[in-house]
Parts: C-alpha cells; structure tokens; sequence
C-alpha cells in the first residue's frame, strides 16, 4: 500500500492559473502540491543570455513549430509560466470579447459586471501602474508618432510593476529573460511567497505524463527531475498547464474518448513583426519596452491590435530575409530599427494532438478570414513606418503564437466542449481547468488578466465544493 | 558526453560560416567561437526535432560550402510557399536558421558581436547611488 501523501489538491502547472489557485486553495488551509515541468528561478538566476534562456524557460528548446511551420509558438516552462517571460500587460476584456465567449459556450457568467469583482480580486495581489510616458523609448514615439498622423487611436499601456527604475537606465528587454530585479509582478514574486508561507509544497521540474481519475482519489504519474517515475495523489487535480500541456496531458491519459471535443478549438492570436529602418538611431532596446497600445476602434472591428514591440538580436536575426554579408549589415542597424507587431484575433480554430513519442502536434492555420485580419494590421503598419521616415520596412513572414488558447474549451455541451461551466472536466467533478486551455475562442485581447480572473473565480468555487 | 560529435560540429561551422561569413565589422560564425555551445541548447530540444537537427548537420559536413549556401538559398525562396513543400522548405530553413542565429546572436562567444552592432540594454540590479545636487 503506497504510504505517499494525498493531498487535498495536485495542481499540474506553475503558471499565472496554477499560481493563483495554489495561492487561494493554500490560504484557505487545503494541503497543495504544485508541479511545474521547468525549473525555478529566484531574480539573481535568470538565465542572462538569449541561449539559454530560449532553452531554460520554453518548452522544445525554445520554440515548437505547427505542422506546416508556419507559426512558431512560444510556451513558457518555468515556475511562474508566462509571467515570467511576459511583460506583464494587463487588460479586461471587452463586452465583444465576452458576448462572443458567451455566444460559443452558453456560459452566462462570461460577462464584464460578472468577471469585474474578479478582476479586481486578482488585481489584489498586484502592483498596476501606467508604463511612464516619460521614459518612452524610440519605438514607442515612433509608434505614438505614428498613430497621431495616420488618425489612429493608442493609449499608454497599464503593466504589472512594482519600481522599474527606468531613471537608472533600466532596460525591460532584459526582462524577457524573467526579471532580474524582481520588479515585473511575475506569479513568483507576487503570489507564490504568499502561497508558500501558507504551506503550498512546489514540486519543479516534474514532467506530468499520465492522469489517472476515481471518484475520490486523482493521481498524477510523471517524471521526475532526476529521470525517476513518481506520483502525486490528491482528492481533487487542477490542470493549469496551458492549452498545449493540459490537451497533451489529457490525450495521453486516454480522456478523449469520453471528451470528444478535447483538443479542439485551439487559437493563438498569431502575430507578425514588422521592422523597419530610420536614419537616426531609434535604440528600441532602451527603457520601457512597450509604452503604448492601439486602441483604435476601426482595428478592434477589424479583428487584430497593433503592439509596440521589439526583441533581442536573435529574433531580429530570424525576422531578416537573406543571409550572409547582406543579412550581417541589416543586424548591424538593429539599433536604428523600430517595430510593431500585428496580433491577429483568429476565426479559424486549430487543433492539439500528440504523436506516437508524446510530443505535441500542432494542426494550425489561418483561413481566408485570418489572412485579410493579419493584411489589414499590416497595412496600418506600413501606414506608420512611412509617416514617420522610415527608409525601409521589413515584414516577417513567421507568425509567433504568444497567447496559446483552447484545447478544453469550457462550454454548457459536453459534445462540443471539455469544461463545464463550474471549471470540472465534463463528467469528472474532481478534475478542474481555469487557464486558458477553456477559452472558447480568441478574444483579442492580451488573455493574462483574464486567466488570473477565471482562476480567482475557480478557486472559490472549488473552495466551495470542499467544504 | 557531448551532443554533437566532432562530425556534426565540422558541419554546424560550416553551415554557419555560408549564413555568417564575417565581414568588415563582425567575426564569422567560426571565429566568434559560439559553436561549441550548441549542447546548451540542443539538449533541450525534442527529440525528434535534435535527431533533425543532427542529420543536417551530419551532411553539411560532407558538402561542399557552395552546395550548403545553394541549398539554405533554396530553403530561403521556397520559405513562403504552401505546405507540404513549402512546409518542409520553411522548417529546414527555420531549423538550421534558429541553430546558428541563436548561437552567433546570443553572444555567448568570444566575439563580442553584441559591441560590434551597439546592442547594449541593461538592468542594474542595485539602485544607482544618489550624487547629490
């Protein structure tokens, strides 16, 4: 008889979904593990160069290609997840996004007057402030520049920060690599210690592979850091391993056949990097990264945003046509270049599978509808680049996908959907989901506040059901 | 026990010198010395995608440099055509891309490529001292 613990909740995944609800499950006094797949890092141990943190905080080595390697997607690996490697943006969404999440799951709560009490439960564990409008760098003029001169419509961007002190020369770029002064509210500064003090057990570098569901008892098989098998057992399992993870996580636990819809419905929000080249120095890398956000109504309607972005040498490497002497004098401009990126709100769902070695199978594209939303971003931005001087623009033609959605997307049909409206697993009141592995589709809008949101809610609810 | 063998990372120098020559201001991929970081990375790969990985690295060193930069240009112009060629196409060029750019811009080689191109963003950990007026 196994004399391992069993605890009132596993939790698989350490991100912002896993993080909260390990958070609010802890202070109420139920006995947590939480098991991440990547490491832990405390801010003195981030990785300080692009190699290895490419390979330390993402899953596959840095990057996982869809099937026809169209679109790149980016999945964290770390305690912490996203919030490690994000910068920390956060917005509510908006009626459109909610009234189309309604319309696709029949779920009435998905609301703004119903989702704002958690939004602010969330917004309880954070320091918020307006990125200074003071310290925007020479993308971000650009950008607002831009904006102004085209009739477009932007506004200063509100992020998770406590004291970036952006008047010593601080450089959030170097933030992506997870922040080294410890001033991005990540879910490892802001939530985790709290979760902690309060006897939450965190378990890094344990690879989940296999869910085993009773009525009363949940166990979770997997791989340990030193190549060991070990199980977690718990009254109940919250999956908190993102779209790609907790679909991947499900189908090699065989949950298909009684969820048909798993896997399904995955979006992405692809986004393309546009560049281009001024005469005077533009030194995108400088203070804040992003200071400002499109907020332009026609774009909104038009299904994408506009971002005020910009990435390290590797990726502008990457974004480069050609190679070569002609792709080594590009990287040599790379601080005379501004960018903007189009995030495209995609219509066309994909969908997760697994191959026969348990590695994830990304079936994605864009349709027709997706095509013209993507053509439409790009042309305001080229609008941008030339009204503001730019002698040379470039486009990538990789789509990166950030913001990795669906997969159990939550519906009232346990034919066309995977969680139920009381985040449970149709069918398996022990199992719970709140990331953003349940949204039913793409809402546009950066989904990190959100998922904080949902999870506060599931937390309570999930308090509730234990009593 | 490394992850490239010494065939393996003949070809890695060689396919990365046909993408980063060198030029009047910056090393080529040999000479910036990043090379012999690729386990950092390719450890951390799937497996398939490093057996991928290692197989093109394994024929590159076979090949002559002309053919290498003939065939990475043929990846280069068929990147944005439809799958399933232009799939393939976009993942060999995004792979042997991804594997040199990453080590080459990475800067974890001696070649200070990060200086050369005035790349040179910060994050002081501690406050900076207050001089007074």
């Amino acid at each position: 008889m196994s004399r391992d613990p069993i605890y009132d909740t596993v939790i698989v995944g350490a991100g912002v979904s896993g993080s909260f609800i390990a958070n609010s499950l802890s202070q109420a006094g139920l006995k947590c593990v939480l098991l991440e797949a990547g490491r832990s890092f405390t801010s003195d141990a981030y990785p300080d160069n692009d190699l290895d943190a490419n390979a330390l905080l993402y899953w596959g080595g840095g990057i996982e290609m869809n099937k026809d390697a169209s679109i790149g997607l980016l999945r964290p690996k770390a305690v912490g997840g996203g919030s490690i490697v994000n910068q920390a943006l956060l917005d509510r969404f908006d009626d459109d996004a909610f009234d189309s999440w309604r319309a696709a799951s029949g779920v009435p709560y998905f609301t703004r007057s119903e989702l704002d009490p958690w939004y602010d439960a969330a917004a309880a564990n954070l320091s918020i402030q307006t990125v200074p409008e003071e310290y925007a760098n020479g993308n971000a003029l650009i950008f607002r520049e831009g904006f102004a001169k085209n009739g477009y419509q932007c506004a200063p961007l509100e992020r998770a920060q406590g004291d970036c002190r952006f008047a010593d020369g601080n450089c959030c770029i170097e933030c992506l690599r997870g922040c080294p002064i410890d001033s991005k509210q990540s879910t490892a500064v802001a939530v985790l210690p709290k979760a902690r003090a309060a006897g939450l057990e965190i378990v890094s570098r344990f690879e989940a592979l296999r869910v085993e569901a009773a009525a009363d008892v949940v166990a979770v098989h997997g791989r340990a850091a030193d190549g060991s098998d070990r199980s977690f057992r718990g009254r109940r399992l919250v999956l908190a391993a993102g779209a790609i993870g907790n679909s991947r996580l499900l189908l090699l636990s065989d949950f298909a056949k009684r969820l048909p819809a798993l896997g399904h419905n995955f979006y992405t929000h692809p986004q393309y990097m546009s560049l281009a080249v001024y005469d005077e120095p533009v030194n995108a890398h400088r203070g804040p990264l992003q200071s400002y956000k499109s907020a332009d109504p026609t774009f909104r309607a038009g299904g994408f945003k506009l971002e005020n972005v910009f990435t390290g040498p590797v990726g502008v490497a990457m974004l480069l046509p050609a190679f070569g002497v002609e792709h080594m004098r590009r990287m040599r401009d790379i601080t005379h270049m501004g960018c903007i990126e189009v995030a495209v709100r995609d219509t066309h769902p994909g969908r997760i599978s697994v191959n026969s070695n348990g590695k994830p199978v990304i079936d994605k594209t864009l349709d027709a509808e997706d095509r013209r939303r993507r053509d439409s971003g790009l042309e305001a931005i080229r609008n941008i680049f030339r009204a503001t001087g730019a002698r040379e623009i470039i486009e990538g033609n990789i789509a990166i996908g950030l913001h990795l959605m669906g997969g159990c997307n939550m519906g009232v049909d346990p034919g066309r959907s995977v969680v139920s409206p009381e985040f449970q697993l149709h069918g398996f009141k022990n199992i719970h989901v709140a990331d953003s592995s349940i949204f039913p589709n793409a809402p546009g809008i950066n989904p990190s506040f959100t998922i904080m949101a949902l999870s506060c809610r599931a937390a309570e609810q999930i308090l509730a059901e234990a009593g | 026990m490394a992850i490239l063998s010494a065939g393996q990372q003949r070809g890695l120098k060689k396919v990365g010198d046909a993408l980063i020559p060198g030029d009047e201001a910056l090393p080529s991929f040999t000479a910036s010395g990043c090379a012999v970081h690729a386990d950092r990375m390719l450890e951390h790969m799937y497996e398939d995608d490093r057996a991928g990985v290692k197989m093109v690295l394994t024929l590159c060193a076979f090949m002559p440099r002309p053919l290498i930069r003939s065939l990475f240009a043929l990846t280069d112009r068929f990147a944005t055509a439809p799958a399933p060629i232009g799939g393939v196409m976009r993942l060999a060029n995004l792979g042997i891309k991804g594997v040199v750019m990453s080590l080459y811009y990475a800067d974890v080689g001696h070649g200070r490529v990060y200086e050369k191109i005035r790349w040179d963003p910060v994050v002081h950990r501690a406050t900076a001292p207050d001089h007074g007026e």
